[in-house]
């Protein structure tokens, strides 16, 4: 079986600092499955998935996602690559606040035809359908981004990610600014959609109360090697 | 999905927008405007000697017969002889023939001598007759055709009395010729050109109104009865065949009579131009500064803005928008503002052509454009909308760099 994310030997060193601030030896998710990665805040666990994604730039290391090796290509088709099999969920500033949340959830198949054939039926349909599975009806799809609430926000966010099934979804502390209620509300949506799309599901958090709706959860700093020679 | 993305952006920044539209639209005023106008004072020139082929003066300097002759702009020099004027009329070449004698002035407005041709030959714009509005050319020595604007600056009407200085417009030296009035006996449709700020009378008016003053007729005491006098200070030339103006333009230079120096008004006008391009020249520069000054505006204004969309630029990358579709937001963003600027510019001049096209053609006689757009000042305008938007080209690499570094994480 094919991993939905295989890193191996990954660096990162902070301009000017002698030791590096992230290396992790090994992190593999198998296809649909769910890993959290708990720790506290400021210790890297953005920047590990901003490695993850390409949008940093990657130092030493290899990471293959969905078998394909995604630190080798080029700026330009990481980033063709990341539309096509990546869903990305921020803490917060997730969406364009001028556009509609159905517009925001849009951006994914206007960057990508892939997830876009992925998607039943017309591309505003299918993102409605998707909002509608998070819990949104169409009156709060069709509201600029800025009027919604920020639990709101956070399933636009989700929806976004989760259009047309990726292979990946990375999430940096989506909950974090949510009530528990809310929190494990976006975090049910959140697993049953990745299970329903088979996507697997990356996530940072520094809550270990999300951990029930994981596979796996690691602690960061077990995995940071870094972390563990500067202790 | 990015026109979207840029419009729905830029409507959340409306003031900065609101401003650097604002900025294009009045450098694209100054750059348009100044370049119509320039377009337009040579036209009116040009058509001020529609159809007209050769001046002849006595010698001198060419541009300055054309400014005195044709614009009333400069001194006239010594005339030429009658009989000089009777051999050109008789010249197998010449079609068309107007004589005109100039140095009177009536409240600072040329008077022109001249005669019926002046009415029948003299051609301004498309080669367009000139033609009365009201009243009759003059038939006698008493009698004076006034220019559009002469009767409607004095408020004359057909009948009014009018009297006439010599002398250069209004200083203290000039002589009333009061023993010799004149009764408006006409008035011309306007032209605008010269013609609206001249008043004509018959040559034989002229030499009896200076037969006790520095022109001294002839018989001395005797009212004029002929039409000749003796002498006139140029005469405005129409050949039969155009392709004779050189020719004919030679053989005057080498007349045996008199030294005679006749000009090609059209080429004159041309040297005229070449004269004054350095000033046409340094406005276009300031201009374009001006323009300039609005591209940095621009992409200031772009850059500050970026400080705020980080953020926003961050989604769209993680999202899946390489550095194509984030360069489209940005250079797209300053391509809509440019071409709202533009849009904007065009309808300003526009509006201000139509609201001052009365005052400048009453105050200068120049008639302004009324287009709003020409095919020749295409160009110019996809040059403007080709600077706005590679202005956008430092802020979108910017963008696509802080993008990368800000990546996911997010700060408040």
């Amino acid at each position: 079986m094919i991993p939905a994310l295989d890193l191996e030997d990954l660096r990162f060193h902070h301009p000017g600092q002698p030791r590096p601030f992230i290396a992790v030896e090994r992190l593999t998710l198998a296809p649909g499955e769910r890993v959290l990665i708990h720790g506290p805040s400021g210790c890297g666990k953005s920047t590990l998935l901003s490695l993850v994604t390409g949008i940093r730039p990657l130092q030493r290391g290899d990471i293959h996602i969905a078998g394909e090796a995604f630190s080798g290509l080029s700026q330009r088709r990481r980033d063709a690559f990341r539309a096509d099999h990546m869903g990305v969920i921020f803490q917060a500033f997730n969406l364009l606040p001028y556009l509609s949340a159905l517009d925001n959830v849009a951006l994914t198949p206007a960057f990508s035809p892939r997830r876009r054939q992925r998607e039943p039926g017309e591309r505003a349909s299918a993102a409605l359908a998707l909002l509608r599975r998070l819990g949104l009806d169409e009156t709060v799809a069709r509201l600029p981004a800025h009027q919604l609430s920020f639990g709101q926000q956070q399933r636009v966010a989700a929806a976004r990610a989760l259009f047309g099934q990726p292979e990946l979804i990375v999430a940096d502390e989506p909950t974090s600014a949510l009530d528990s209620g809310h929190r494990d509300g976006l975090m049910r949506l959140l697993a049953d959609q990745c299970e329903r799309g088979g996507s697997a599901l990356l996530m940072v958090s520094h809550d270990p109360a999300v951990a029930p709706f994981f596979h796996r959860s690691l602690a960061f700093e077990d995995i940071n090697r870094a972390a563990r020679h500067a202790a | 999905m990015l026109p979207r993305i840029i419009l729905a952006s830029l409507a959340t920044r409306k003031t900065s927008a609101a401003l650097i539209v604002a900025a294009i639209a009045l450098s694209l005023v100054m750059i348009l405007g100044i370049e119509r106008l320039r377009h337009q004072v040579h036209a009116n020139f040009a058509s001020t000697v529609s159809g007209m082929d050769l001046i002849v003066s006595a010698r001198g300097g060419p541009t300055n017969i054309l400014l005195y002759s044709v614009f009333h702009l400069s001194e006239p020099p010594a005339g030429i002889e009658w009989r000089t004027v009777e051999h050109l009329a008789a010249h197998p070449q010449v079609k068309w023939w107007i004589p005109i004698a100039l140095g009177d002035f009536h409240r600072g407005f040329p008077v022109v001598a001249t005669n019926h041709g002046y009415l029948d030959h003299y051609r301004y714009g498309r080669d367009r007759p000139l033609e009365l509005a009201t009243g009759d050319w003059f038939a006698g020595p008493d009698q004076v055709v006034l220019g559009s604007d002469v009767a409607r600056r004095l408020g004359y009407q057909p009948g009014t009395p009018v009297v006439l200085a010599h002398g250069s417009g209004g200083g203290p030296a000039i002589i009333e010729h009061d023993d010799h009035p004149f009764t408006v006996s006409g008035i011309l449709a306007p032209t605008g050109t010269p013609v609206d700020q001249g008043l004509y009378i018959s040559l034989q008016a002229m030499a009896v109104i200076h037969s006790g003053g520095r022109y001294a007729y002839p018989v001395p005491g005797r009212p004029a009865a002929s039409d000749k006098p003796d002498t006139v200070n140029a005469v405005m030339l129409g050949l039969k065949q155009r392709t004779a103006i050189l020719g004919l333009q030679r053989e005057l230079s080498r007349y045996d009579g008199e030294p005679l120096s006749a000009i090609i008004p059209g080429v004159e006008l041309q040297r005229l131009w070449r004269m004054t391009a350095n000033v046409e020249n340094a406005l276009r520069a300031a201009a374009v500064a001006v323009f300039l000054v609005a591209l940095l505006v621009l992409i200031s204004t772009v850059l500050a803005a970026l400080e705020g969309r980080r953020h926003e630029l961050a989604v769209l990358r993680a999202a899946g928008a390489g550095r194509g579709t984030v360069y489209g937001v940005i250079v797209g963003e300053s391509l809509c503002l440019t071409l709202a600027g533009c849009a904007t510019g065009l309808l300003l001049l526009f509006a201000a052509q139509q609201i001052l096209a009365p005052w400048a053609l009453m105050e200068w006689s120049l008639r302004l454009p009324t287009h709003l757009l020409a095919m020749a000042e295409l160009p110019l305008v996809a040059a403007v909308l080709l600077a706005g938007s590679l202005a956008g080209l430092l802020p979108a690499e910017k963008a696509f760099r802080n993008s990368l570094a800000d990546g996911l994480t997010p700060r408040s």
